[in-house]
């Protein structure tokens, strides 16, 4: 058991002790080691100013992955290796990423700068693909460029990709104490705060038993927004990232079973031929930076009723494995949330795994989102409907909304209507009629109440024109 | 080979890449240095009641609370002194400041603001351009231009037809938050350093709220992350904060908004209601234009009048209509005070123009670019006020750009697929712009530059102008480096800095290389002249300058020696005023304008029929920018402004609640273009072989103009829409949000199937747009 943070930083060790460990790394960085580099516009995951990239233990040596270190806390990255923009270049030597952002005239302004000479080193670590560029750069803003000339600097790293940030960054030796850092458990106490990170799930559930007001903290997505912007922060933090045995996703032939440490980039690397669909939600899901630190369980657990993920489980009827002081219980997700982020989770228990159950292949299952705009947006509305044909007759539909009410929502009336009848067009106008009247949206500051009833009832014939190209291709 | 035509990198690009270009909170903190934040009001409008502030008085690691009593002066503002640094009695919208705290730390700031109680009585507030002028409440006088008899046109007229437009604000989203941090120093005197676009304002601002003299005043500023307008005047705040509570306690004190706070309580780009009317004839020829535009100014005069009149003197963009009235009025409203913002009232200008336009060719059912070739300014055509269009690109820029962007082509595969798609709509639309260069107030359009010749060669200059991303800096240098043809990097641009260069304007209104640029040149003309003096009678001549070939060369380095040894000056100060421009604001004539900047944009759109959401499939820009001092520069400057207009016409919704709080506060819910809401096709191509006589280097000014171009972006949608029910002209506010653009169609779907159920009027939080 470690009483510490230790990490490295640019190749050299930090060690951060006591209530240092509970500022967030942006905080850290500037404030506390004097590194102005890396900038804090948003304070909630929203633009990417703050992008470093954290080395954690993967298979053949540290993995890297882009990060908003405005939303991330010290204790988070014990055991890995942050690089931020100061630590990219070697001796007056620009890292090649920096050097194409200054031969494409990358910058203007230069405020968003570092953080988009990260999310570059990120893309370029994952192979300097010309085609994502755009896609990895959905969590970084610039309101100077027009990004253009930051994507010609992508295409110009395409033409010759950069070595491995392991390669030009990692001193020799550092990868493996990272290694033997993340074996150990933590307890962190600074100025009336506490974290707690066990690496048995009955450590960490008998400490929930004995302390049903610690918050559990994933991804921090979550957290962080809410102390750098309202202030709240709790005072007992239980992580379980340390926990093994909640690592991993694993396939079966009609299940997935992903495990609560399980990020959404991991579950988009794992699933994406499985759930085609899912991959596009999860993109507009959040930034890259968003991705490899949020996970599944954290968004069933902060339960909003904008949760992307949730339509999606609830048409699925996802289960849930959720460990408490009597053992592992197994309930699905429809039913679970009783109100605003209320939910059937007692304060001495934790989400384990998410188990979703695969349809079949000849079932219909579409996402949809509506945001005001397309990527890094909060949805306004959100959908997902399941259709199975018996021929031109739907013999069974799910549908599950967000953004209507004060938790997802299925709609079952509009269910029942549309089962039993002829997939056609006028049965889908009329359903949306159905879903119109089986809801209740408010207006606030990402719609109005009309614009969500209009989505509502539209996604239907949306999903009927969607569906309709598909068969026709199909028969093609 | 000359620096001037040179893609040189932008002066800080290295810096930028590294993270070792600083900004203002990045400055190291300074031995004793304070934090300073304020309090705001909790009501748009109200009367202070009581202000306890004993609690934060004494909260450990404060330092001091001050109120309106502590400020020597409290009156101030940019133009008018119609601004209190600190509400006195009355605050005038949501957030605004009444009190200070300054401690040692942001934490026991932030600690320390949870303690202090305000009451304020609440009291009936304003917050819409409908209330404030059904209580005639508005800022300044109106204005008019107005040319020709628009009554008897209209008249006259085969076609007319009115209506009401209205135009969200926009948020200038700069990334860095306003900041500052004021540096006591010995016998009065202080330097502020502050993120802004006005260095000279800041001296005089916080000079007035001190009670000092601007003598003791100086403001420096080395770069900001980003202004666009927002950091014209409202800088001052931080400024004036800052300096207050250096003054006050003898510490340095610095003061970085919040980002949500900098939302919150400064202006916008101003909202504004369009009531116009027109006549045209059956081919779309436009006879008469009439608008009545008011903006929502917010609480005080700021620069809202200059806006409008920026917005009356661009009402008919680049056409000729031969009678036109223009009016325009400021509403006072309680709401923060709306600002400069890129384009400065004349994108609210173009887009009403555009408006009119695309309803003439949905009302005669003709291709809209029709419209606007017919309308288009021809040479040595005059504008309604008076000035004379010279040197005009426009026919030219319109026709290539008809050509290059296969604009036919698309136009009738657009109608096609619009006829046979159930799921998507699409849309194409050219506009044109026609930007006016120099500030509309005369005094503003004069700069100075200071250039130093080192003894080893190398070259300092300083200017009044600042740099915010837009290249000001590596300009310079390049004029500089052609001027004395010595290479680039001999060149370093100094820290901008009222100690160097007094009484400037603010970098503003897309002139500030034309202004600083020439003022520079002058500077080295003098030096070159004192230099060339002494190598000519010593029949030497520098190898890179013209001169006689019989004298024996030497290099520049060489040449500064020898004229620094001769006691020949190597330091001058240059000077430019920009000539011949003149108006008069009373009766709306005159020639405000040194040139106007050109260019045009093709833009095609993508509608989702049931999502609502738009889709910009291409973009090709084309502009006549003259001879570019950097080419890459201006691109990045046309690209750059007409992504942010794009935003402003589609996905920038300024949302607010009924007590007059701004609800889209944040990167969460304020949403500026992302890298994939750039069109996958975007072609920028500039006029070749141009050159601007009038003007530095045969160059033009880039800054402001290429937002408007956007204006495209928001003609194409609404052009889509009318594919739906042709004849009918669709309404369309502006921006075209996802929610617009759904609410809008289903409307139209509505009122074809005569089924009304899902027409419930539109969002309480969405301006309409309804017919007269």
């Amino acid at each position: 058991m470690r009483d510490h943070v230790r990490f490295f930083l640019n190749g050299r060790q930090e060690i951060v002790r006591g209530p240092a460990a509970f500022l967030t790394v942006a905080e850290y960085l500037r404030d506390v080691r004097g590194m102005p580099g890396t900038k804090v516009v948003c304070a909630e995951g929203d633009c990417g100013a703050c992008t470093v990239l954290v080395g954690r233990p993967a298979e053949h040596g540290l993995r890297y992955a882009a990060i908003d270190c405005c939303i991330q806390f010290v204790h988070q990255i014990d055991a890995t290796h942050v690089v931020t923009v100061e630590g990219l270049q070697r001796g007056e030597m620009l890292h090649p990423v920096q050097q194409a952002m200054v031969d494409c005239h990358g910058s203007q302004c230069g405020y968003c700068t570092p953080g988009f000479v990260m999310a570059l080193a990120d893309w370029a670590e994952n192979g300097c693909k010309r085609e994502h560029s755009r896609i990895a750069l959905t969590g970084n803003l610039c309101r100077c460029t027009g990004y253009l000339p930051i994507l010609d600097a992508a295409d110009q790293l395409a033409k010759s990709p950069p070595a491995g940030i392991a390669a030009i960054v990692e001193p020799p030796g550092l990868m493996q104490a990272v290694v033997e850092l993340s074996k150990d458990a933590l307890r962190i106490v600074g100025d009336g705060r506490s974290l707690f990170a066990p690496t048995t799930l009955a450590e960490a559930v008998a400490y929930k038993a004995a302390h049903p007001g610690a918050v559990i903290v994933a991804g921090a997505t979550e957290l962080g927004v809410l102390r750098n912007k309202r202030g709240i922060e709790p005072v007992e933090l239980l992580s379980l990232a340390r926990v093994k045995e909640l690592d991993g996703i694993e396939i079966a032939a009609d299940v997935i079973s992903i495990g609560a440490n399980a990020t959404f980039g991991q579950i988009e690397e794992t699933v994406l031929d499985r759930l085609p669909q899912f991959r596009r939600i999860v993109e507009r899901f959040g930034s890259p930076q968003i991705r490899h630190v949020a996970t599944l369980a954290g968004n069933i657990a902060n339960g909003s009723p904008i949760a992307d993920s949730l339509p999606l489980l609830m048409v699925l009827d996802a289960e849930l494995e959720i460990a408490g002081p009597g053992g592992i219980r197994r309930r699905k997700i429809n039913g679970f949330y009783t109100g605003y982020k209320k939910k059937d989770l007692a304060k001495d228990e934790i989400i384990t795994r998410i188990n979703l159950p695969l349809s079949a292949g000849d079932e219909m299952l579409r996402l949809y989102k509506s945001s005001r705009r397309t990527d890094l947006d909060i949805a306004t509305f959100g959908a997902a409907i399941r259709m199975k044909l018996d021929g031109d007759t739907i013999q069974s539909a799910a549908i599950a909304y967000s953004g209507v009410a004060a938790t997802v929502v299925r709609l079952p009336e509009t269910e029942r209507f549309l089962a039993g009848q002829v997939f056609e067009r006028g049965t889908f106008t009329e359903a949306g009629r159905q879903a119109r009247r089986e809801v209740q949206p408010i207006t606030d500051v990402r719609g109005s109440a009309d614009f969500r009833l209009q989505l509502c009832e539209n996604v239907l014939t949306k999903f009927w024109f969607d569906e309709r190209a598909i068969r026709r291709e199909a028969a093609v | 080979m000359s620096a001037i035509g040179q893609s040189t990198p932008h002066e800080s690009a290295s810096e930028h890449v590294r993270g070792s270009a600083a900004y203002l909170d990045d400055l190291p903190p300074i031995r004793g240095e304070l934090c300073v934040d304020f309090v705001g009001s909790s009501v748009a409008h109200g009367v202070i009641q009581s202000i306890d502030v004993d609690a934060a008085r004494k909260a450990p690691g404060i330092v001091a609370v001050f109120t309106a009593s502590d400020v020597p002066e409290n009156m101030f503002g940019p133009s008018v002194h119609d601004e209190e640094v600190l509400a006195q009695q009355v605050v005038p919208f949501l957030g605004y400041p009444v009190l200070l705290i300054a401690g040692e730390s942001k934490a026991a700031v932030q600690q320390a603001k949870k303690l202090v109680r305000v009451e304020v009585d609440a009291q009936p507030a304003i917050l819409t351009i409908d209330d404030a002028v059904a209580a005639g409440q508005f800022i300044g006088p109106e204005r008019v231009i107005r040319s020709g008899d628009v009554d008897a046109a209209l008249a006259q007229a085969p076609h007319r037809l009115n209506g009401e437009f209205s135009i969200g604000g926009q948020e200038h989203f700069y990334l860095e938050a306003q900041a500052a941090l004021a540096v006591p120093h010995e016998a009065g005197q202080m330097v502020v350093h502050s993120s802004t676009q006005n260095p000279t304002e800041i001296q005089i601002l916080v000079a007035r709220v001190l009670k000092r003299s601007m003598a003791q005043i100086s403001c420096m500023c080395r770069r900001m992350g980003g202004g666009f307008g927002g950091k014209e005047t409202q800088a001052a705040w931080p400024a004036v904060f800052a300096a207050l509570v250096a003054a006050r306690t003898g510490r340095p004190a610095r003061c970085v908004f919040g980002h949500e706070q900098d939302f919150q309580t400064t202006g916008k780009r101003h909202e504004y209601r369009v009531h116009y009317e027109f006549g045209f004839d059956d081919v779309g020829r436009l006879s008469a234009y009439r608008a009545r535009f008011y903006s929502n100014g917010g609480f005080s005069a700021d620069l809202s009048l200059a806006v409008m009149e920026r917005t009356l003197l661009h009402a008919e963009n680049a056409y000729h209509i031969p009678n036109v009235e223009f009016r325009g009025r400021v509403c006072r409203t309680n709401l923060p005070s709306n600002t400069a913002f890129r384009g400065f009232g004349g994108p609210q200008a173009v887009a009403a123009m555009e408006n009119v336009i695309e309803e003439v060719a949905a009302h005669l059912g003709i291709d809209s670019a029709l419209v606007r070739r017919r309308n288009l300014y021809g040479n040595e055509q005059t504008t309604p006020y008076g000035q004379p269009v010279q040197n005009n690109t426009l026919p030219e820029l319109f026709d290539r750009l008809v050509t290059t962007s296969s604009y036919q082509v698309r136009r009738e595969e657009i109608q096609a697929f619009n006829e046979q798609s159930e799921t998507h709509l699409r849309g194409i639309a050219l506009t044109p712009v026609k930007f006016g260069i120099s500030f509309t107030r005369k005094t503003m359009n004069q700069a100075n530059a200071l250039v130093h010749v080192q003894t080893d060669g190398t070259i300092q200059v300083s200017t009044g102008g600042t740099e915010m991303g837009q290249g000001l800096n590596t300009k310079l240098r390049q004029i500089v480096a052609d001027e004395f043809a010595v290479a680039q990097d001999q060149v370093v641009i100094l820290p901008t800095s009222t100690e160097r260069n007094h009484n400037t304007s603010p970098t503003a209104a897309s002139a500030s290389t034309d202004l600083n640029g020439t003022a520079a040149l002058n500077a080295c003309r003098q030096i070159k002249a004192g230099m060339a003096a002494l190598l000519a009678d010593r029949k030497l001549r520098i190898a890179e300058w013209p001169g006689d070939a019989s004298y024996s060369p030497i290099s520049f380095v060489d040449a500064v020696r020898l004229a620094h040894e001769e006691r020949v000056d190597l330091g001058a100060r240059g000077f430019y005023a920009t000539p011949g421009i003149e108006f008069d604001r009373e009766t709306g004539r005159g020639t405000p304008f040194l040139y106007f900047t050109n260019g045009a944009a093709v833009t095609e759109v993508e509608i989702d029929r049931w999502l609502g959401d738009v889709t910009v499939r291409r973009v090709d820009l084309l502009m006549d920018l003259g001879r570019m001092i950097n080419p890459a520069i201006d691109r990045g400057q046309v690209v750059g402004g007409f992504v942010q207009g794009m935003g402003w016409v589609t996905t920038e919704a300024l949302v607010y609640g009924s007590g007059g709080q701004l609800l889209s506060d944040s990167a969460t819910t304020y949403k500026i273009p992302n890298v994939t809401d750039v069109p996958a096709d975007f072609r920028v191509n500039f006029l070749e072989r141009h050159d601007n006589p009038v003007n530095l280097c045969g160059s033009k000014a880039m800054g402001e103009p290429p937002l408007l171009l956007a204006v495209s972006v928001w003609a194409a949608v609404k052009q889509a829409l009318g594919s739906l029910s042709p004849g009918r002209i669709p309404q369309l506010s502006l921006p075209a949000t996802n929610e617009e653009v759904l609410l809008r169609l289903s409307e139209l779907a509505g009122e074809a199937a005569g089924d009304r159920h899902s027409t419930n009027g539109v969002a309480a939080t969405m301006p309409q747009t309804a017919r007269k």
